[in-house]
């Protein structure tokens, strides 16, 4: 690197000794000239010499020929430590440390050329050590020209050297000082060229470097820099940007920020120097200007937060109030102001009016504070209600702090206010939700016992279980010993039933969680008892059982009942099949009635009938009476058996119910009828009638006997209206035949269903009493009801109810 | 046992236990229009032989209407009804079960069995002797049946 030393090595000579000397060797000449007249002057002089040598740094010398010393005059041993007189007769030459140096030899050889020199220095050991002399020496000639020797004149200048030498050494450190500094530094003479740069000036111009030497202008470098494009923000117009950057070179007061391609930044500053010419310093503060941006962001999260921070408060509702104590003084938050409901353009509150902001139940423990604080002591965060001019009441949370002055007493109360009630409702409804809580695990507890039901938890892994106090109860074992290991339990099991237990272990271990099951246990006390086990097991992923949770419910007494129901429903079976049994008797019987009773029967009539027929003539009188009995009670008997056979087969005949418009039924009913209505001239009005579910065969028949008995039962002289009508109830509907014949006494209503009950003498209303007892059969096998309401001598109403067809919409109208 | 009640025409064969019915069916021929001859026999077993014209009956016409009544000792009705309609040199023949009984089950089997008919014996005399009219005068006058190959005895 071109280093451009700033001071010149330069020795100023000795001008103004150099001049004594030779004016002295004039002034001798003239002294010699006119002795007499001036020896007084010369005397005066040499003394005057001598007394000025004494006091100089300088001595006076002279040699022979040969170049050796012959006089000294001065005070050279006080500054070299060494007598003039050793120096006499001693050769010139030997006067140096260093003889060999090649600028004193080119000194000797202008010596013996004996010419004159001037201000050579070089360098004598001495007592004193090192000293370096300075000396000029002029030949002397006769009038011949006939060298004589020298007259000269030496210093001891070695402090000059000295300083010249720390000089030296101050400057190099200086340089090599600038050249570790990371900084640009550079140097411009008045003319504005390069003196001096150093090394570190080639990273501010990477894209000029070849510039920077010795000799450069300003400006041509500075435009090579800036039109490469490594300046950042120099725009279009170049010379307009390199026209205001040399103004202030110019100046010598730039003091810059300039950014740089590749996000580097650069400070510059310039100052002239005091000889016109210009220092430049350029650092980099690229790191810094990046911590810049780094603190600018950090800044602004900051600036963020705070606000974040400042919206928080508002939002939680957090105010607070400054009571100066010994002033009265209060500062409070707008918070505040809405907190208590106070209008915010008003001044803040004093201690009283304070108060009165407060519900009045909770005044006493908010002055309670207050006194606290007044009289030095910390008071306890407090909660206390305010009640807002719409009427809803707040809590507030109180926190306080108390600030003393420096002699101790009490100056600064600062309390700080919390809206809290959404949060106290919160714990309300928390509390009130423990509460119920607490209560549930009571009524599960209790219900537990009342269920005789059990839960329990089991950890598979380490075999420990909980059970809740009902499971101790069921097993009839206590608590406070028995330890509900597996093995405990199993102890417990009853011996048939360890396998069904087995089994389930098993399940569970294969990873399935078993179906609930039960088993026996033996209690302690010998009570055997039967355990419902439900058990939910919780596996992990590999499908290894971790925990299981299950309930044992004591289902002994289900056992007991089950055992019951099954003994009634073998009861109940076996007296099913008597009733079988019975049925195929009663049919039996009714094959038997049919035939073999009828047999005989038709014997008897028959030939009874035939006795009349062909005998008639022959018989007497009361022969044919007596014949004519046999054969009424033959036919009678004959119609009861028939009768009795009807009643049995109902339920039995006419298939399987269906549904069918009951109109239908009626219809046919009053075909059958119609040789009885027309002899009766009786009038039938029908109403509308839903469609029904039944045998319709079975109720054809209902309705023949209803109406026929209707008609039968008729009243003399009157003629019988009957009227059919329906309603829907619910699932059933039910029918009405009314008429208005002769009707039932009361105490024959319940009478008239039972089989072959008749309440009239048979010759004025014949039949043998089965038709409502058939009625009564039908309605019964549809699962209906069957009733009569009915006044003597106006008329009866039969009532009876039937399935309808509700699933198509029964028809009522 | 064979009893010619009348000679001429049509053959009929009684299986009836009761002599009493029995005899009312015949009172009740005999005052018909129609000149019959009349077998009776007392079981199944008596009328399948007569039918089948074995031992005593070798000689025994083939009638030309059955009147059956089910319930009988040995044989009952139903077993020789099932014999002649299973018999095809029988099965023609009209049979009408003439019987007390008026269980459902008896009215089915008879039918199942291919019963021509199937009639209950009413209590009445009168309407007895019109019963057996009615049959003597369908099942002779009214239907028209199949020509016989063999001659009655």
């Amino acid at each position: 690197m071109p280093a451009m030393p700033i001071v010149q090595k330069h020795i100023s000579p000795d001008a103004d000794s150099a001049v004594a000397t030779s004016d002295l060797a004039a002034s001798l000449a003239t002294a010699e000239a006119r002795i007499a007249s001036t020896e007084a002057k010369l005397v005066d002089a040499e003394e005057m010499l001598h007394d000025s040598l004494q006091s100089s740094l300088s001595w006076l010398w002279e040699s022979d020929e040969r170049l050796c010393f012959t006089r000294i005059v001065g005070s050279v041993e006080q500054l070299l430590g060494t007598r003039a007189e050793g120096l006499i007769g001693k050769p010139i030459e030997d006067f140096t440390r260093a003889p060999n140096d090649p600028q004193l030899q080119h000194h000797f050889a202008t010596i013996k050329a004996h010419k004159p020199y001037r201000d050579v220095i070089t360098s004598i050991n001495t007592r004193k050590g090192v000293r370096w002399i300075k000396a000029s020496g002029k030949p002397l000639f006769d009038v011949e020209g006939k060298f004589l020797g020298y007259r000269g004149i030496a210093s001891d200048v070695t402090a000059q050297v000295e300083s010249e030498r720390r000089a030296t050494e101050a400057h190099r450190r200086f340089m090599e000082a600038i050249e570790i500094v990371p900084a640009s530094l550079m140097l411009f003479d008045r003319d504005d060229r390069i003196v001096f740069c150093n090394s570190a000036t080639q990273r501010y111009f990477p894209t000029a470097s070849h510039l920077l030497v010795p000799g450069t202008k300003y400006e041509e470098l500075l435009r090579a820099h800036a039109a490469s494009g490594y300046v950042d923000g120099i725009g279009d117009d170049l010379d307009g940007w390199i026209a205001e950057r040399m103004k202030a070179h110019r100046a010598g007061n730039t003091n810059i920020v300039r950014k740089y391609k590749g996000g580097h930044w650069s400070h510059i500053i310039e100052r002239r120097t005091f000889d016109g010419g210009l220092i430049s310093v350029r650092t980099d503060i690229t790191e810094l200007k990046k911590r810049e941006v780094e603190l600018e962001a950090l800044g602004e999260t900051l600036r963020k937060n705070q606000e974040h921070l400042a919206q928080a408060q508002r939002t939680s509702g957090t105010g607070s109030v400054e009571r100066n104590l010994q002033t009265g003084d209060v500062k409070w938050s707008e918070e505040c102001s809405r907190m208590f409901d106070r209008d915010p353009t008003l001044p803040a509150p004093s201690r009283n009016e304070f108060l009165h902001l407060v519900h009045p139940e909770d005044r006493a423990i908010y002055e309670a504070s207050m006194i606290a604080s007044e009289s030095g002591r910390d008071s306890d965060p407090f909660k206390f209600r305010v009640t807002h001019a719409d009427g809803s009441i707040r809590w507030l949370h109180c926190e306080t702090s108390l600030v003393k002055d420096a002699e101790g007493k009490p100056w600064k109360r600062i309390g700080t206010y919390r809206d809290i009630t959404e949060e106290q409702k919160a714990a309300d409804a928390l509390k009130a939700l423990a509460d119920k809580l607490r209560r549930s695990q009571e009524y599960l507890s209790q219900g537990q016992r009342l269920a005789r039901m059990g839960s329990d938890f089991r950890d598979l892994r380490s075999d420990v279980a909980e059970w809740s106090d009902t499971c101790y109860e069921i097993f009839g074992v206590d608590k406070a010993t028995f330890v509900p290991t597996t093995e405990n339990f199993l102890k417990l099991v009853h011996p048939d039933d360890h396998a069904t237990i087995a089994r389930t272990r098993g399940e569970i271990a294969a990873g399935k969680n078993p179906e609930p099951f039960e088993y026996r246990i033996i209690r302690p006390d010998g009570g055997v008892r039967y355990i419902h086990r439900e058990v939910a097991v919780e596996f992990d992923a590999k499908g290894k059982p971790l925990y299981m949770i299950g309930t044992i419910r004591d289902v002994t007494q289900r056992h007991a009942m089950d055992e019951e129901i099954r003994r009634k429903s073998r009861e109940i079976e076996e007296r099913n099949q008597e009733l079988q049994r019975s049925n195929a008797e009663l049919e039996q019987f009714a094959y038997v009635a049919s035939h073999d009773l009828q047999e005989p029967l038709r014997m008897v009539a028959s030939y009874c009938q035939l006795l009349q027929r062909r005998y008639n003539d022959k018989l007497d009188k009361d022969a044919g009476e007596f014949i004519g009995f046999a054969v009424e009670g033959a036919n009678r008997m004959q119609r009861l058996i028939n009768d009795l056979l009807s009643y049995s087969r109902v339920g039995r005949k006419g298939g399987d119910p269906v549904t069918f418009e009951f109109a239908d039924a009626v219809a046919t009913a009053l075909a059958n009828l119609k040789g009885t209505i027309t002899d009766s001239n009786a009038t039938i009005n029908v109403g509308p009638l839903p469609r029904v579910v039944g045998v319709r065969m079975q109720l054809t028949q209902l309705m023949q006997n209803l109406i026929g008995n209707a008609i039968k039962f008729h009243r003399e002289g009157v003629t019988p209206v009957i009227a059919v009508s329906a309603t829907i109830e619910g699932p059933m509907c039910h029918i009405v035949v009314e008429d208005n014949g002769i009707g039932i006494e009361p105490q024959y209503l319940e009478r008239v269903f039972l089989i072959f009950q008749r309440l009239h003498e048979r010759n004025k209303y014949p039949g043998t009493g089965i038709g409502l007892a058939i009625a009564k059969k039908v309605i019964e096998f549809h699962s209906g009801r069957i009733w009569i309401e009915s006044t003597p001598g106006q008329g009866s109403r039969f009532h009876f109810t039937l399935p309808a067809d509700i699933q198509n919409g029964a028809t009522n109208g | 046992m064979v009893e010619a009640v009348s000679s001429r025409a049509i053959e009929i064969l009684l299986v009836e236990d009761n002599p009493g019915d029995a005899r009312l069916t015949q009172e009740a021929l005999r005052e018909g229009k129609i000149r019959n001859n009349l077998y009776h026999t007392r079981d199944g077993v008596e009328a399948l032989a007569f039918l089948k014209r074995e031992g005593e009956y070798a000689k025994a016409p083939t009638p030309d209407l059955v009147l059956l009544d089910l319930n009988m000792p040995r044989k009952d009705g139903r077993e020789v009804l099932a014999e002649i309609k299973a018999d095809s040199r029988l099965r023609f023949i009209p049979v009408v079960v003439l019987t007390t009984s008026e269980a459902e089950n008896d009215i089915v089997r008879s039918y199942e069995l291919h019963a021509n008919c199937y009639i209950t014996k009413p209590v009445d005399l009168e309407k007895f002797t019109a019963i057996v009219r009615m049959i003597e005068n369908f099942w002779l006058e009214v239907v028209t049946l199949p020509n016989r190959n063999e001659n009655a005895a």
